[in-house]
């Protein structure tokens, strides 16, 4: 299977190709055929690899060039799979393929159908990159592939100018995180003298081996981390995921929900064996999760736009995962990764149906009642809600659950945990008030648009059968992750983090060690405990899920309350309470922060160098270069006089001349 | 057995006697011949042609033709009169390269007849 | 008679297809162009010249791990041979395509068949140099590449500015041919012999402590390199090239900008690196200050050309230069001998090598889209290029992709080229030459870009063109397109490759009979 790993990325690419180079003109109107088979076959085989690294647990290693190689610089191009990848693969792939399948509907009649189908492939291949590569440099071609996508989508509708407003935001923002990467990346090699991370000589390898110094790795964990920051919407970098909603829904559901935006955790996940080493930067990972995870989470209560309010609880749930990342449950963040681009695939998918039906309408004020217009929509989305506000049984529970647990049991940095714990349960709770209060002021209650004017249907079969599909997994995925850290999901991919596992266990053992010397029994009891093998006790399982539970519900509660029995008035308390009303619906201010404080004297910065700095002293300087060479082409031009004998002479010359200089100057005959 | 100074001998024998040939032949010419110059008859010999005329004279391309197949074959002679000496000691190998470099020169000649070459225009 | 009792075996006859193909293309050529009847001449003579230089290179993949000498020696079956005839079979190939529809298209008025044998001896002179193990081999592949040059240069025989540019580059020829071969007589005599691998070893063990000798090597070595400089066109010895390009119709410039000087670096890198390369301390500095000559004024020349032929002449004098740094990092240690040990700059024959394929690509992809204008009634200065982005786009494309090539900007072949060129400087403790490729590479930026504006921000001003067909043309450039975008991501197999051209080096056996000029010394 290792030898056709490539395929799994290069199905997407030539249907992609060929969609943009020949279905264009000839068959606009099928570019669709092409981008679904190819995506199918891509899934199809990215289960294969899954079955084969399930039966055998050995990863997959697929060399198939030498890019560049010079010196000490080997640049190879390899594909590599194990137990992560595969799991990512998996997602990856059967989330594409049913985006691929909901697009046929809801584009249906775009101008533009076979770019669409163009892009859309593009995007997936480069992902299947991403997650494939086996060194840093090919991970970042992928990053940066799936950038340029998201870019290229995010601006579909480019006549729109806030649409290429918000392509330019994305790009822009991900570009300073890509600075970090790519800093990362350079650190990484001057450190281990390698840029790849599978195989013998692998970054990985080398950390087991030699021993490093724990700045340097805090700082490439760090610089890691910066990257994600960026692609998977973090504070301080988050602003460029609201807005890049403008891009077609289908887009919305797949690249800034499913799987680019995890890219970010991906990364950290992969290189957790650094991070082990460095837990400064893990706090780091956890701390911005879990204020990303409050933030996304309060600013997701007021918004009115459909789309917004799941793309701010998409920055809240990346929140968690980065939480889960920081806190050593590596695991838990991947179980919360997949089980994330399910629901919110689905959430995604289904707000689309909505917009479709209500003919472009999104704000949510303006709904209300849908439930008996577009029955499937609305019971999927309830699924999915559910799972997002984390009630039991449905996928988000046991992910969600995990994490809190996780967090409070961090070994890493004992004090924070609780700190981090407390964040992530009020964060639950805010997610399953702003998840119903979004499903109550859609489907239920009264219509509070013009009936006779608005006709609200049901999207066509080829739409709401993606959307059965993903509320079905979403219901069943938890199983797999039970029980609770110690389910089938958990064995299979704990061969990835077994090192890191390893790791974390020695770190514990040595804090016993210290603590036991200062005579403290309680400590000694506890990394005991961690000892016999990393499992936390049922009984604190037990209580976080119900505290959780709880909490899940009363959020629920709560916005039945406000927005279906109106014992609240929602308007009347945002009157009563401007200022906070206003801080969350204006996003914490971040955005006017940023132009205060970044793009308005970034402009001040760029005026002043462009007219002084760049104008006078650059420009002067080059203009004055480049004269000086124009005058002196102009001057040696006039050598090439077209004689023939002049010609000979110069032979002549030249070669009197060397022969002299080098006799007179090296030849010891005349010294 | 020879000596190095016979070799000599002999060569410088063959130089007395090229140059007592030309000097007789002159002699002869000289004494038998009549002699009436003229200004023509003074001209040093140059095959026929004018020995003075404008400088842009132009030749007819077909010398130049006829001259350069005559050096192709000439050169094809001096490359063989050597081989044909060593033809013994040379072997088989020697007479198939031999062959080559024919073969060679004769798809040069029909190159050069097919295309007109041979042909006084 | 000593001489009779030269053991005159057989040769090798496997280790000498390619050449021998390419040899029997030419004789075939002949024969078809005698018989085929004129109407048919086009379509017959093409086909055969292309699957000729395909069966040679076919005949290339069993030699690619040979490293044995024939011919008494004067053959040699290495690494070297196989690249550099990789090399100019792939430069052949393209120039058959490229030129094809321009033939047709002047149709009655030039000999089809004549261009196509005098290309196929051409390139057999190439392929003999890079395959010399032997002084006179070197100076016989020379001459026959450049005569065949010659005559096509003045090709289109009406047109006076070709017959100028052929003459110019005839007499200026053949003065640097004679410099080069009274080089080549010093190189001999005082070697006593003309086998390179000879002539290693005796240069090698008489130089030290004989002053007379060692001025008189110098000497040597100071001819052949002005006798070849002339041949890749390294300035002061270039005048010649932007004459005799301009002059020359289109795809004949194409060809000659790369293999009559693809055979002069063979030369090069057989006669200084694989003969006199114990010496590499006197010729690197020498060759280094050319270098720099060479780009810097191909490039400041190129500036105020406002015809790309003379552009891109200039420009394929920048290049010479840029290569000659690959050569320039040659360094062998101050032993004498075939200790491979103390060789440190094999990566910038290496480099050379690579960027000579990568010259392929994109000087004949620029010169093939000037052919592609030119066919269709355009001229060939930048007011023709003018606006062809809006009435010819894919074209305009292609030169954009090429002009770019050659400029060195990832991921395009011709940056890989410059890098492992710069690396190989760097490797070399030549910081000052790496610098100096840079900048000149900056001073190269303005006028490929120029050609790049002018064809996408100015507007088309020229009407009168005509519409033709040009398939085989249309498809080498689009091969060459490929090329340039493809072959970089692999350089690292391509180089790896050329890195074989160190069997060169050492003395490879000759399995036919003893080698007739035993090592004697003056």
């Amino acid at each position: 299977m290792d030898r056709y790993l490539v395929l799994i990325p290069l199905l997407p690419l030539l249907a992609s190709g060929f969609n943009l180079l020949v279905s264009r003109k000839y068959f606009p109107e099928k570019a669709h055929i092409f981008a679904i088979l190819s995506v199918a076959g891509s899934f199809i085989l990215s289960l294969l690899v899954f079955r084969e690294i399930y039966d055998n647990e050995g990863p997959l290693h697929q060399h198939l060039w030498s890019w560049i190689a010079s010196g000490r610089f080997h640049a190879e191009i390899g594909l590599f799979a194990d137990q992560l990848t595969a799991v990512m693969l998996v997602m990856v792939t059967f989330v594409s393929l049913l985006v691929h399948i909901y697009s046929v509907g809801y584009m249906h009649g775009d101008a533009s159908f076979y770019r669409f189908f163009s892009w859309l492939p593009l995007f997936v291949f480069t992902m299947l990159v991403l997650v494939l590569a086996d060194n840093y440099l090919l991970i970042f071609f992928g990053w940066e592939g799936v950038g340029l996508c998201s870019y290229l989508l995010i601006g579909y509708y480019y006549k729109r100018r806030s649409a290429g407003n918000a392509a330019k935001k994305a790009f822009i923002v991900n570009r300073i995180g890509d600075v970090g990467f790519g800093l990362g990346i350079m650190l990484i090699f001057t450190t281990f003298g390698t840029i790849s991370f599978a195989g013998e000589h692998g970054v990985f390898s080398e950390l087991s081996h030699g021993d490093y110094s724990t700045k340097t790795l805090t700082a490439i964990g760090l610089l890691l981390f910066t990257g994600a920051v960026g692609k998977s919407a973090q504070f301080p970098l988050h602003v460029w995921l609201p807005d890049a909603m403008e891009g077609p829904t289908p887009v919305s559901a797949l690249i800034h929900a499913a799987t680019m935006v995890t890219a970010g955790i991906y990364l950290v996940a992969r290189s957790n064996p650094i991070y082990m080493q460095a837990p400064d930067a893990m706090m780091v990972v956890a701390v911005i999760g879990a204020f990303t995870a409050f933030m996304g989470a309060t600013i997701a209560t007021v918004q009115n736009d459909i789309k917004r309010v799941v793309a701010y609880s998409t920055v809240s749930q990346l929140g968690y995962m980065a939480l889960a990342l920081g806190v050593g449950a590596w695991v838990t963040a991947i179980f919360h990764l997949v089980a994330h681009a399910f629901f919110k695939a689905c959430l995604f998918l289904g707000s689309g149906s909505v917009i479709h039906g209500m003919h472009e309408e999104q704000d949510i004020q303006k709904m209300g009642g849908l439930r008996k217009f577009m029955p499937i929509t609305f019971w999927t989305f309830l699924i999915a809600s559910l799972a997002n506000a984390g009630v039991f049984p449905f996928a988000g529970f046991w992910s969600k659950d995990e994490i809190i647990t996780g967090a409070w049991e961090s070994s890493i940095f004992p004090r924070f945990g609780d700190l981090l714990t407390v964040v992530a349960l009020v964060t639950a709770f805010i997610s399953a008030y702003y998840m119903f209060r979004l499903v109550f002021l859609t489907f239920f209650g009264k219509p509070r648009f013009d009936e006779s004017k608005i006709h609200p249907h049901e999207s066509p079969s080829i739409m709401t059968l993606p959307l059965v599909i993903l509320a079905a997994v979403t219901i069943v995925f938890g199983a797999v992750g039970y029980p609770p850290d110690a389910g089938r999901f958990h064995k299979f991919l704990e061969p990835v983090f077994a090192t890191a596992q390893h790791h974390e266990e020695a770190v514990i053992a040595e804090t016993a060690t210290h603590e036991e010397e200062a005579g403290e029994t309680g400590a000694v009891a506890e990394a005991a405990e961690h000892e016999e093998g990393h499992h936390i006790s049922n009984e604190t399982i037990i209580t976080f899920a119900v505290i959780s539970t709880i909490l899940a519900l009363g959020g629920i509660l709560l916005s039945w309350l406000v927005f279906m029995k109106r014992r609240i008035d929602p308007v009347a308390f945002a009157v009563d309470h401007p200022g906070l009303y206003n801080f969350l619906y204006k996003k914490w201010y971040i955005d006017e922060v940023y132009n205060a404080e970044v793009v308005f004297p970034m402009r001040r910065l760029a005026m002043y160098l462009w007219q002084i700095i760049d104008v006078k002293v650059i420009d002067g300087t080059l203009m004055g270069v480049a004269r000086g060479f124009g005058d002196l082409s102009q001057g040696l031009r006039t050598l090439q006089t077209g004689l023939v004998r002049n010609y000979a002479l110069a032979i002549a010359l030249g070669m009197v001349l060397i022969i002299g200089i080098y006799f007179a100057a090296f030849s010891s005959l005349f010294r | 057995m020879e000596t190095f100074g016979d070799n000599w001998l002999i060569v410088g024998l063959m130089a007395i006697a090229a140059l007592g040939m030309g000097l007789l032949l002159l002699g002869l010419n000289l004494l038998i011949g009549p002699s009436r110059p003229n200004k023509t008859k003074g001209d040093p010999y140059e095959s026929g042609v004018p020995d003075v005329s404008p400088v842009k004279a132009r030749f007819t391309p077909r010398f130049y033709m006829v001259a350069m197949l005559f050096v192709v074959f000439d050169i094809e002679a001096v490359f063989i009169f050597p081989w044909a000496v060593a033809f013994d000691a040379l072997g088989r190998y020697g007479f198939l390269a031999m062959l080559v470099f024919l073969f060679l020169l004769l798809d040069g000649y029909i190159y050069a007849w097919k295309k007109g070459a041979l042909e006084w225009v | 008679m000593d001489l009779l009792n030269l053991d005159l075996s057989g040769p090798q006859w496997g280790l000498v297809w390619p050449q021998l193909i390419v040899f029997l293309l030419a004789v075939v050529l002949v024969f078809a162009d005698a018989f085929i009847p004129k109407h048919r001449s086009f379509e017959m003579l093409t086909g055969i010249s292309i699957v000729g230089y395909l069966l040679a290179l076919g005949a290339l993949y069993w030699q690619h791990d040979k490293h044995a000498a024939t011919f008494q020696g004067s053959f040699r079956a290495d690494g070297l041979t196989v690249f550099l005839s990789l090399i100019i079979l792939v430069a052949a190939i393209f120039s058959v395509l490229t030129s094809a529809n321009y033939l047709k298209d002047y149709g009655e008025r030039v000999p089809i068949g004549e261009y196509y044998i005098l290309l196929a001896f051409s390139v057999l002179g190439a392929l003999l140099v890079s395959s010399a193990g032997d002084l006179i081999t070197i100076f016989v592949g020379i001459e026959l590449t450049a005569l065949a040059t010659y005559v096509l240069t003045g090709y289109t025989k009406r047109n006076a500015q070709a017959v100028e540019g052929a003459l110019k580059y005839f007499l200026l020829g053949i003065f640097a041919s004679a410099i080069l071969l009274y080089g080549m007589a010093w190189a001999y005599g005082l070697s006593g012999s003309t086998g390179l691998d000879n002539i290693r070893a005796n240069v090698g063990a008489a130089v030290e402590g004989q002053e007379w000798f060692e001025a008189s090597v110098l000497l040597a070595l100071l001819l052949l390199i002005v006798g070849l400089g002339f041949k890749i066109a390294a300035v002061p010895f270039h005048m010649w090239t932007p004459d005799a390009y301009e002059g020359a119709p289109t795809p004949v410039t194409a060809y000659m900008s790369v293999i009559p000087k693809a055979a002069g670096f063979a030369a090069m890198i057989r006669l200084l690196v694989q003969g006199l390369g114990p010496l590499s301390e006197d010729w690197r500095w020498l060759i280094a200050v050319l270098a720099v000559l060479t780009m810097m004024l191909g490039n400041i020349v190129a500036l105020s050309q406002r015809n790309l032929k003379r552009m891109l002449a200039y420009s394929s004098i920048a290049h010479t230069g840029y290569m000659m740094v690959g050569l320039a990092a040659y360094r062998e240690g101050t032993g004498f001998g075939n200790d491979l040990e103390n060789i440190i700059g094999t990566r910038g024959v290496s480099a050379l090598l690579y960027y000579m394929l990568a010259y392929v690509f994109m000087n004949i992809g620029a010169f093939a889209v000037l052919t592609w204008i030119q066919a269709r009634g355009r001229g060939v200065t930048l007011d023709d290029v003018s606006g062809l982005a809006s009435t010819d786009p894919l074209p305009a494309a292609a030169m954009a992709v090429f002009m770019v090539s050659l400029m060195g900007i990832p991921p395009l072949i011709g940056f890989y080229a410059k890098y492992y060129v710069i690396l190989a400087a760097m490797e070399a403790d030549m910081l000052w030459l790496a610098i100096a490729v840079v900048l000149a590479s900056g001073i190269s930026a303005y006028f490929y870009l120029r050609v790049v504006a002018v064809m996408y921000f100015s507007s088309s001003d020229v009407t009168n063109t005509r519409s033709v067909r040009t398939p085989l043309l249309n498809a080498s450039i689009i091969l060459l397109v490929i090329g340039n975008l493809v072959l970089g991501l692999f350089s690292a197999g391509i180089v790896d490759l050329s890195e074989d051209w160190t069997n060169a080096l050492t003395v490879a056996q000759t399995t036919d009979g003893a080698d007739a000029a035993q090592v004697t010394n003056p």
